[in-house]
């Protein structure tokens, strides 16, 4: 039986189709993407002009770019409060105040915005923000803030905020869900004997659950993080990335460069620094999986 | 319990039910607001229906929606069936066969996701243009599926890790060739985390926006996402005809993860907290 398992020409048959996969669409793209960037070409030429590192030298005086980064920025920023932060104590709140049926409906609930397309969502939000049709501003004037309406996603200063917002609403359940886990890990006698000792509900959570759950927290982070520098659906969706250039980020503005204004080497190289963004930050998460013990711990 | 505890508690309960209410007033307004008519729309956005129209949903559906389905599943199904298949395949074949390198092949597959597909739209748009499958159902096939492997091949790999030698031993001696012992046996046994890892890649495919949009163009190729989209550069003023097609795009993948819950929950859980 050994020999089966030592068969070249099955192991190839197994392995190949996923190394390949990963090896030409995966891996190839991100050298291509490099090379690439180092020349002027569009869509449809037949030649590439060579330009050297004028498209990555450009990157960092190009004031779009700077732009496009800050609201990327702004998106983290933001979601690591309502995500990861919020999502915390909701995730908290649902496993220890809650009787854990109405606990486990309201995860279920809460997650349903999670599964629908990025499109979707945004198309809905945009209707939701309109100022002739939206839901948003007819409610603000309900509870007595008219002074607040908006044309929310068409002025300049709240479009990125407002955008930004739908995703939180869109995912912190998710969040929820990946706390939760987390969170039941933690031994209910330490709980109780918190509580035997007199430690209020406050005192619990920053002193028990958030040490226990410390990496967790840090884990939701990364994801956090590396997903707010590759938004591109609910941007594109909703605002293109206007009004002006108010809401570009990083990947709408590669796409509008490449497809739109058809430079694509410079969008190239704006695909060299989302990568390597995401690429920093997933570096990280992959050194949280701490994969190498996995695999040796169930071998 | 004390007064102030329970004080506390109702405190709690009110803000996880206005919560609530802002998760799913919105998804209730857009189902709602897809049978009003147009006019009705646009005077009282809060209020029922005056009539309950289905022109909306009737007319998107046979308009708009209808042929991306079609495109949807086709992408959804084959593509959940190959990620499935060959993730399986590769994470079998590093738990048993016996080889040089696997731990750099298996390091090599899973690093696949730290590298965002966003990244990466330009050069594969050029390389399929090149070999000719831009617009074509190959060409937006095989990126779907190479970039759900990495997240497949783990997920299959920590559950197939477990299994049991002995079965497939026996068949072995049964005189079982690798392929029979994969699947007749492995496969049947990993039903759990099959059902996990696909309800995981059609999540993706179905929801998929960015890849659609770069490597497909017009209207033979769109999926629900660029369909839906679509209307509203078409057609400034229909609104409650977009709304419906917003329903009806969001309502099959509600209608799946409310039946298997359990392995969406199964999926997020190990795909982000492990270890």
């Amino acid at each position: 039986m050994t020999t089966l398992y030592k068969n070249k020409k099955m192991l190839l048959v197994f392995l190949l189709p996923a190394v390949a996969a990963v090896a030409l669409l995966i891996f190839l793209p991100v050298i291509v993407n490099v090379y690439y960037s180092l020349f002027k070409w569009t869509a449809y030429s037949k030649t590439m002009d060579f330009v050297g590192l004028r498209y990555i030298k450009k990157l960092f005086t190009d004031d779009t770019i700077w732009l496009a980064v800050t609201n990327n920025a702004k998106y983290a920023i933001v979601s690591i409060i309502f995500q990861v932060g919020l999502g915390l104590i909701i995730a908290y709140l649902l496993n220890s105040f809650a009787n854990s049926r109405y606990a486990a409906v309201t995860r279920v609930i809460i997650f349903i915005p999670a599964v629908v397309s990025l499109t979707a969502i945004g198309l809905l939000w945009v209707i939701g923000y309109s100022p002739s049709i939206g839901f948003v501003n007819p409610l603000l004037e309900k509870i007595g803030l008219s002074s607040l309406t908006n044309d929310w996603l068409g002025n300049a200063k709240t479009a990125m905020w407002s955008v930004i917002m739908v995703s939180q609403w869109q995912y912190i359940g998710e969040m929820v869900m990946l706390y939760t886990v987390g969170l039941q890990s933690v031994p209910l006698e330490i709980y109780e004997s918190a509580k035997i000792d007199g430690a209020s509900g406050l005192q619990t959570f920053f002193r028990i659950t958030i040490p226990l759950i410390k990496s967790t927290i840090l884990m939701n982070t990364t994801i956090t993080i590396i997903g707010a520098f590759m938004v591109f659906d609910e941007v594109y969706v909703m605002t293109s990335g206007g009004p002006g250039n108010a809401t570009e980020v990083l990947a709408t503005l590669m796409y509008k460069t490449g497809f739109r204004k058809d430079n694509m080497g410079y969008a190239s190289a704006i695909g060299v620094l989302l990568f390597v963004i995401t690429f920093a930050f997933s570096f990280i998460q992959m050194r949280m999986y701490n994969v190498k013990e996995t695999m040796k711990g169930e071998r | 319990m004390s007064i102030s505890s329970k004080i506390k508690r109702w405190i709690i309960h009110i803000f996880m039910a206005l919560y609530i209410v802002v998760i799913i007033f919105p998804l209730l307004w857009m189902a709602v607001s897809g049978f009003k008519a147009d006019s009705d729309i646009f005077g009282s956005p809060w209020s029922l229906p005056e009539v309950w129209q289905t022109s909306n949903y009737t007319y998107v559906w046979s308009a708009y929606i209808q042929n991306t389905v079609i495109n949807s599943l086709f992408f959804t199904i084959v593509g959940t069936f190959f990620v499935v298949l060959i993730s399986g395949m590769a994470a079998y074949a590093i738990i048993r066969f016996e080889f040089k390198h696997k731990y750099f092949i298996f390091m090599f597959v899973l690093s696949g996701m730290m590298l965002a597909p966003q990244c990466s739209l330009i050069p594969i748009y050029k390389l399929l243009s090149m070999v000719g499958l831009y617009n074509t159902r190959i060409g937006l096939l095989v990126p779907y599926i190479a970039y759900r492997i990495p997240f497949s091949f783990f997920l299959m790999w920590s559950f197939m890790s477990n299994l049991p030698i002995e079965v497939e031993e026996a068949a072995i001696i049964d005189g079982c060739s690798i392929s029979q012992v994969f699947f007749s046996i492995v496969l049947k046994m990993s039903k759990p985390v099959i059902a996990t890892t696909a309800v995981m890649s059609a999540r993706y495919i179905w929801n998929d926006f960015a890849f659609a949009l770069v490597f497909t163009e017009g209207r033979k190729l769109q999926t629900v996402p660029l369909g839906i989209f679509a209307i509203r550069s078409t057609s400034q003023t229909q609104w409650g005809v977009l709304i419906a097609g917003l329903t009806l795009a969001a309502l099959p993948m509600v209608i799946v993860y409310i039946c298997l819950q359990r392995y969406f929950v199964d999926g997020l859980n190990s795909g982000a907290v492990k270890g």
